[in-house]
């Protein structure tokens, strides 16, 4: 394998081609070399091979061996010189969808790891790659992670061309491009770039390709892969890609101006710039009626400090600053933990931790088991360690009614980002009390505020609220879909009506 | 496409935050100084006589609009003048928050942490500001936003509510005022003006650099509107003997708050949380505008590590200076100049800058 050049070209001789591809996928018996001498007159040497399970056998079989074996116009080739006979074959009616022609070792192999057929031929320097990729996929099914009430079913599967075709089937707009290349060294996972030509934001789409044009990677396996290597800042705690499963998300998201990256052999794709309000927002906002999702909007703008803050300020409160209480409930709170041993802190961490096991362990396992642990570890637990007087009743509301808010996040990843901060919280808060917290807001916001997603600020529109004042009201509120008659400002686009256009 | 800079509106949010940390510090100043409740008239004074020296500067920078007072002296004066002008301004702003910091440190030492060392509460605030003043000016720009947003317009809305039982006859009489405290505080009124010195730098940092006169006057206009509301506030909920007598006034006055339903029982520490928030980014943006200041004094091209410079020297500064309630009898003099050298250095630059302008 080590001396053979992939790079040369295809050689005249077919039986020094087939031995170079045969050696080259040596003790690779997935790949099937079938040799047949084309044409009624049955005089033209041919080997086909592709991969056996990456193909759809009965193209190949039904429209190109048949073809070529039974109906090939041999006496019009024989006086065709060598060098042109792929060309007379490429026209011939072989009925395959897409033909290209293959100058080199690599290309052959590369064409036919896709699961292409490749189609060499006696005495000609060029192979013809017949299109045959076809593999069991999974059916469009809706999406687990991002289930509506009211919505759209359908979900991204693991097959790029699915998911593009899902996309095209909401945007039938010529202007949406979609951008084919191919990252991993190894794995030539194949990814498509797409945006609508008229919106997007220059900068942003060619931040994107650059970043991914210089990924160096022997695999790609899923977006993640490429999500961490075109971020702006890979040891921020918050995402700045977006990512969804959901087809109308990832629609809605080209209509804004942004880019949408589909990768092959991952159901979901990346959004990209992704900045703090689009974690906030759920596709489900835009389907209900105004007020309600406004309403829910705004309680998970309630839930985003509960999650972060809510057992810190139970352990700066009860461990600090006690006189914050009305005295009824420091009275309260002051008799429930006489007999607990643990300080609040403590008690805090404790069952943080307990809600972070229960979780992980219910995602571990199969979705009837899972609701069963959760519903185990919740009652059980949090009951017997109040019995045992390890803890207070006030710490178990306190974190129960956090993990219930931490629901309410639409996005898995920020809301994993906020549990993660909420460690954080805790621990300054029982160093410093409420000032820990307000140091720890104040290095959050500083964090935030430096944060971009492909050069667009991440708190962007609060951090100009004047300039992008129109933005602002699809962010806390949801307003009336005939008051969003104008694209979101931030990303400078050209055609920001969204009637008469 | 993305600018670097900042927009007309984050520079007014600067200087508006920025004044009203130093308003807020430098109050009882003015409650004490004029003798009656007719300081506002102070407020007014020094804000008409920074209004002619923005429009004078304005104009003379219109030809030198990507220049800092400092780098616009280097082109005007002498070698030595704008060093010794860009050496004022750091120092300036270096006490200046210096000052902020030591008060700050005190307020919540006294209301939230009785047993932790002040110079505990210095340093992490000193280092989580470096954090901030690292990453350039857009992102301060960014931050004051946010806790415009988070932080200080909830603070003037709880402040609000400490309305009730205030009585507002406290601000009459205003006639016979008192001229010469009046007078006196005009000073002191014109260096709780700080944006007015910031606006020096920050101007050449705005994309848009010909809104620059109209941020400039919306920003005197608000935070006069701000200073002259605070204080009326106090003079009508406490009386000018007895707001005379207050050390923190802001402070004083959150613990008077009352929000129908509000189940807090010391909401001054609810006020404190909101207030640690806007005067920790006036900290962020004043280390900035030093870090600014000392680049372009000693001509470096970055400016984000000068802030490991100052880090030692801010802490020296506030924990070495007693509080400010014992520093009142004996800052007078001192603000005079601060106040003198701040109108007069900006006058001096736009008046050169107009004479070299006719002579071209």
């Amino acid at each position: 394998m080590k001396d053979i050049d992939l790079t040369q070209n295809i050689d005249l001789d077919l039986n020094k081609n087939e031995q170079i591809l045969r050696k080259i996928f040596e003790n690779t018996d997935d790949i099937v070399f079938r040799k047949l001498e084309g044409g009624i007159t049955k005089k033209l040497k041919m080997l086909l091979f592709y991969v056996d399970g990456m193909t759809t056998k009965e193209a190949i079989s039904e429209y190109a061996i048949e073809k070529l074996l039974m109906n090939l116009d041999l006496t019009k080739i024989r006086n065709t010189p060598n060098a042109q006979i792929h060309d007379e074959i490429a026209k011939s009616n072989i009925a395959v969808s897409e033909i290209q022609i293959l100058t080199t070792i690599q290309e052959c192999i590369d064409k036919v790891l896709s699961g292409e057929t490749v189609l060499l031929l006696e005495n000609c320097s060029k192979g013809i790659m017949l299109s045959s990729r076809g593999w069991p996929m999974r059916g469009v099914q809706e999406p687990s992670a991002e289930t509506l009430i009211r919505g759209a079913r359908d979900g991204f599967n693991e097959t790029m061309k699915v998911n593009i075709s899902l996309i095209r089937r909401r945007i039938r707009d010529p202007k949406l491009k979609v951008k084919y290349s191919q990252v991993g060294k190894r794995s030539k996972t194949d990814i498509a770039v797409m945006y609508i030509e008229d919106l997007v934001n220059n900068t942003v789409l060619e931040t994107v390709e650059k970043r991914i044009s210089n990924i160096e990677i022997d695999a790609v396996l899923e977006s993640s892969y490429i999500e961490e290597m075109i971020e702006d800042d890979s040891y921020s705690l918050f995402p700045q890609i977006e990512n969804t499963e959901r087809p109308d998300a990832a629609a809605s998201a080209l209509l804004e101006g942004r880019v949408v990256i589909a990768i092959d052999n991952t159901p979901s794709v990346l959004i990209a710039p992704a900045i703090f309000v689009s974690f906030m927002q759920s596709s489900e906002d835009y389907y209900e009626r105004w007020m309600p999702a406004c309403a829910t909007r705004i309680l998970r703008y309630i839930a985003l400090p509960i999650v972060m803050i809510l057992p810190a300020l139970y352990v700066a409160v009860t461990q600090y600053h006690p006189n914050l209480l009305p005295t009824q409930l420091a009275l309260y709170v002051a008799a429930s933990r006489a007999n607990v041993p643990f300080p609040p802190y403590f008690e805090a961490l404790l069952m943080e931790l307990v809600i972070e096991l229960v979780r992980e362990a219910s995602f571990r396992i199969t979705t009837p088991v899972g609701s069963t642990i959760g519903l185990v570890g919740g009652l059980v637990i949090g009951q017997s360690s109040v019995e045992a007087g390890l803890i207070t009743p006030l710490a178990v509301i306190v974190v129960a009614l956090t993990a219930i808010a931490s629901f309410t996040i639409p996005s898995y990843n920020f809301g994993a980002t906020l549990r993660l901060i909420r460690f954080g919280f805790i621990i300054l808060a029982a160093i410093f009390g409420l000032f820990g917290i307000s140091i720890g807001l104040s290095f959050l916001i500083i964090h935030l505020c430096t944060l971009k997603s492909c050069g667009v600020p991440y708190m962007t529109p609060f951090t100009s609220f004047v300039e992008n004042k129109r933005d602002l009201k699809d962010t806390i509120v949801r307003p009336r879909i005939s008051k969003m008659v104008r694209k979101p400002d931030y990303l400078h686009m050209e055609k920001k009506e969204r009637k008469n256009v | 496409m993305f600018n670097q800079d900042i927009t007309p509106y984050q520079n007014l949010s600067i200087l508006v935050l920025v004044s009203f940390v130093l308003q807020s510090m430098l109050m009882p100043i003015i409650l004490t100084g004029v003798n009656g409740p007719e300081g506002w008239i102070s407020i007014l004074i020094a804000a008409f006589l920074l209004y002619i020296a923005i429009k004078a500067i304005n104009k003379a920078m219109k030809k030198h609009d990507e220049d800092t007072i400092i780098s616009v002296s280097d082109k005007l004066f002498p070698k030595f003048i704008s060093k010794f002008i860009g050496v004022y301004y750091i120092l300036m702003f270096l006490t200046v928050n210096s000052l902020i910091l030591k008060d700050f440190a005190e307020q919540i030492k006294l209301m939230m942490m009785f047993r932790t060392p002040i110079s505990t509460i210095i340093i992490t605030v000193l280092l989580t500001a470096s954090y901030a003043t690292k990453k350039g000016i857009h992102s301060i720009a960014n931050i004051t936003n946010i806790a415009l947003l988070t932080s200080l317009i909830p603070y003037l809305l709880i402040i609000v509510f400490s309305t009730y039982y205030a009585d507002y006859t406290n601000i009459f009489p205003v006639y016979p005022a008192d001229v010469e405290g009046i007078l006196k505080s005009v000073p002191n009124a014109m260096l709780s003006f700080l944006g007015f010195s910031v606006l020096l730098f920050s101007n050449s940092r705005v994309v848009t650099k010909e809104k620059n006169m109209k941020i400039n006057k919306k920003y005197l206009v608000i935070s006069s509107v701000l200073y002259i509301g605070s204080y009326i506030l106090i003079i009508v909920k406490f009386g000018t003997k007895e707001a005379a007598n207050l050390v923190w006034p802001f402070v004083s006055i959150m613990k008077f708050v009352n929000i129908p339903g509000f189940f807090f029982e010391s909401t001054e520490i609810v006020g404190l949380c909101l207030q640690i928030v806007v005067i920790f980014t006036s900290i962020c943006i004043l280390a900035f505008f030093t870090n600014l200041a000392m680049q372009e004094t000693f001509k470096t091209r970055e400016n984000g590590y000068f802030i490991f410079i100052q880090i030692p020297i801010l802490y020296l500064m506030a924990a070495g200076l007693p509080g400010m309630y014992m520093m009142f009898p004996y800052i007078q003099i001192p603000i005079y100049i601060i106040s003198g050298m701040n109108l007069l250095i900006p006058l001096i630059v736009a008046y050169a800058g107009s004479r070299k302008k006719r002579s071209i």
